[in-house]
């Protein structure tokens, strides 16, 4: 008996979650499909490529800035969301696939601001590296008419390099 | 008669019938169901909670460690003292699902460089029979740590510097020491 009213309180607490998901919970479930956006196949048609650029600049705000390392180490800074989509295409058409996700994602949501911070550890593999390239993000997120959009992406090193 | 006593007498069997449950699960489900119960809680409290399993991928630790190998991280390790030179560690980076496998170098107050390929630790060489060594690393200025951190490094070196994640940690993102 009590083990049906754990199965059931659980089962309320879900679908409650899943009808009424908080801030924190939609910023997570959007970071997901932003790296499921991300991520391509080798394999995959330029009308896809096209179509899954678009999909990705639609997680991010039109003046979106990202400043981060690439996977040999240099600096890279896109700025605007129209610039973002053109990487994203030429990416894909380079011919090797990218399998992108986010681990370990720390959301920090201010309240009533419609603002948050997210910390997380971003893994990418493909883009023909022998090892996966990994990094630390912290991205800013505004809450939009259309749902949270990314609007400010930086990588921060995750240990102190000494040069 | 017990409880444990009652729990396992042999239940009454069809003479020569196979049963094809038993050697799944035994001649009393409930023991084996509650042994598997505690084998199961045990390997979660002792992979979650105290060795890490690990699996290294790239080559910023060869020949050390290859790339693909299984190693675990002793969180217990750094419980009665404190991290040592030439600990291979994990360290963080958000949490814990991705860690860094590196080795310490440098400790708390000790001022490090690098020069010529060469670790300088308070203007001394440090012998490292393990690294591959790549005369190009050099560091511009030097060092000096704070009480509680580290300077940790893969030891495959070949590479450019910048290629190479090294640097210096805050004790707090050390998981542990690497078992193997």
């Amino acid at each position: 008996m009590l083990a049906v009213v754990v199965v059931l309180f659980y089962g309320g607490f879900r679908v409650w979650m899943i009808l009424f998901p908080g801030d924190e919970a939609e910023i997570r479930t959007m970071l997901d499909d932003l790296s499921a956006a991300a991520s391509f196949r080798p394999s995959d048609k330029p009308l896809t490529h096209m179509a899954k650029a678009g999909e990705l600049a639609g997680f991010f705000t039109e003046d979106v800035e990202i400043r981060a390392e690439g996977p040999r180490g240099e600096m890279r800074r896109i700025q605007g969301k129209a610039s973002l989509q053109q990487i994203a295409v030429s990416a894909q058409s380079m011919g090797s696939g990218l399998t992108l996700g986010f681990k370990d994602v720390l959301v920090a949501v201010k309240e009533g601001q419609g603002q948050a911070s997210c910390r997380l550890t971003m893994i990418a593999n493909g883009l023909g590296e022998p090892t996966p390239w990994v990094q630390i993000l912290a991205i800013d997120v505004v809450e939009t008419d259309r749902g949270w959009k990314v609007a400010d992406v930086e990588a921060v090193e995750a240990v102190e390099r000494v040069d | 008669m017990s409880e444990f006593g009652e729990h396992t007498k042999e239940p009454p069997q069809a003479a020569g019938r196979f049963q094809w449950w038993r050697p799944l699960i035994g001649r009393n489900p409930k023991a084996t169901f509650i042994r598997s119960l505690v084998l199961v809680l045990v390997c979660f409290v002792v992979f979650r909670f105290v060795a890490l399993p690990v699996r290294v991928r790239g080559v910023s630790m060869e020949p050390t460690y290859r790339n693909g190998k299984v190693n675990l991280i002793n969180r217990l390790a750094y419980l009665g003292s404190e991290p040592r030179r030439g600990d291979v560690v994990g360290v963080t980076f958000t949490g814990e699902s991705i860690q860094l496998l590196k080795r310490i170098i440098a400790l708390p107050g000790e001022t490090f460089a690098m020069r010529r390929g060469v670790t300088m630790i308070d203007g001394q060489a440090l012998d490292e029979p393990y690294t591959v060594v790549n005369e190009s690393w050099t560091t511009r200025t030097e060092r000096t740590l704070g009480p509680f951190e580290y300077v940790v490094i893969g030891d495959n070196r070949s590479m450019g510097m910048r290629l190479h994640i090294s640097g210096v940690v805050d004790r707090s993102r050390i998981v542990g020491k690497a078992v193997f």
